[in-house]
């Protein structure tokens, strides 16, 4: 019955996506504390934000003193990897009589880590089924990391320095893997190529607008190369 | 750093910056499908920006992060790699991994 299955999607939390998702909002948390950020700015943006690479951009922008308008700039541009994963995922979470103010409450839980978990968990379930269970785990997801950010932020008050370091480098790499696993067009691999190639340059002679440019540039060129050869296929 | 109306804005442009995003797959959902190509560059330019955070947060580190060594960050990330490659993308191991080989690296473990 119903509550078999929202016990499950709760359970599903701690399957492996859920636990990453955990570990990095744990160094999201510490990066919060390193960068000498109030806890409350932390939990506020996992509540809000709900999105690893936005919040760890967004921190690391205003950290350095960018404008206002580059920070907003260089969210966005990291956060328009929502729109496909939503827009893949909302047609096997919904049934035709979800109403559409119901699918954006839905869509605000929509991470990696949950839409990777909802990839393999909803389409075995029955239709009727599926926003239940994904509703119970999007919740017990973001009670976690709301949890293991404040872990974070505390654990690092009270760790040495290298240990905190640790804990810190665990963003950088978790983002590396995780381009692995997303870039699966050659447009993508490409675009990870261009994006870090543009980086060390820009980062050392334009820097407050290295993020931004080495996207935008980076991805663009990525995409033209990528066109230029399935058409030259053709 | 600690005034409420920074942090009201701060989260409120994270917000801004990010949520409409989703408010747009939910909107659209119908009728695009995923390999059109506005998707494909839109995703090209998110990932060519991820790739240039790595390269920052790696050569250009914040926090306490800085006083490492590069050549440890930089074991870390190819040691991660492998071992995720190794494990076909067992991702929690090529973290420990990475993280272990940092700590070597910087002289704590041995």
């Amino acid at each position: 019955m119903k509550r078999k299955i929202i016990l499950a999607g709760a359970k599903s939390a701690f399957a492996p996506p859920g636990i990453i998702l955990m570990i990095t909002f744990f160094a999201f948390g510490a990066m919060v504390r390193a960068l000498e950020f109030p806890l409350a700015l932390g939990i506020g943006l996992t509540l809000t934000t709900f999105a690893i690479p936005s919040q760890i951009v967004l921190l690391d922008e205003v950290s350095r003193g960018a404008a206002v308008l580059t920070t907003i700039i260089a969210v966005t541009l990291t956060a328009i990897r929502l729109f496909p994963m939503t827009m893949s995922l909302l047609p096997i979470l919904r049934t035709p009589t979800t109403p559409r103010w119901q699918q954006y409450l839905l869509s605000h839980f929509i991470a990696v880590s949950v839409w990777v978990q909802s990839m393999i968990s909803l389409p075995s379930l029955e239709r009727e089924d599926r926003v239940p269970f994904y509703i119970a785990h999007c919740l017990t997801i973001i009670s976690l990391t709301v949890a293991t950010t404040i872990a974070g932020f505390y654990v690092a008050q009270s760790l040495p320095a290298l240990y905190l370091a640790a804990a810190l480098i665990i963003t950088p790499l978790y983002f590396f893997l995780s381009l692995f696993r997303t870039a699966t067009r050659k447009a993508e691999k490409y675009a990870c190529l261009f994006g870090t190639v543009l980086a060390i340059p820009m980062m050392i002679h334009i820097p407050d607008y290295a993020l931004i440019l080495a996207g935008v540039i980076g991805g663009s060129m990525a995409y033209c190369l990528d066109r230029l050869i399935s058409n030259s296929r053709k | 750093m600690t005034d409420t109306q920074t942090i009201l804005f701060l989260v409120f442009l994270g917000f801004l910056a990010t949520e409409p995003w989703r408010w747009l797959g939910v909107f659209i959902s119908k009728d695009l499908d995923e390999d059109h190509e506005v998707i494909r560059y839109v995703r090209a330019i998110s990932t060519a920006l991820i790739a240039a955070l790595v390269v920052r947060l790696i050569f250009s580190p914040p926090g306490v992060l800085a006083q490492t060594e590069l050549s440890s960050r930089l074991i870390a990330l190819v040691t991660a790699t492998l071992v995720y490659t190794l494990t076909k993308q067992h991702v929690l191991l090529a973290l420990c991994a990475g993280v272990v080989l940092f700590l070597i690296c910087e002289g704590a473990l041995i």
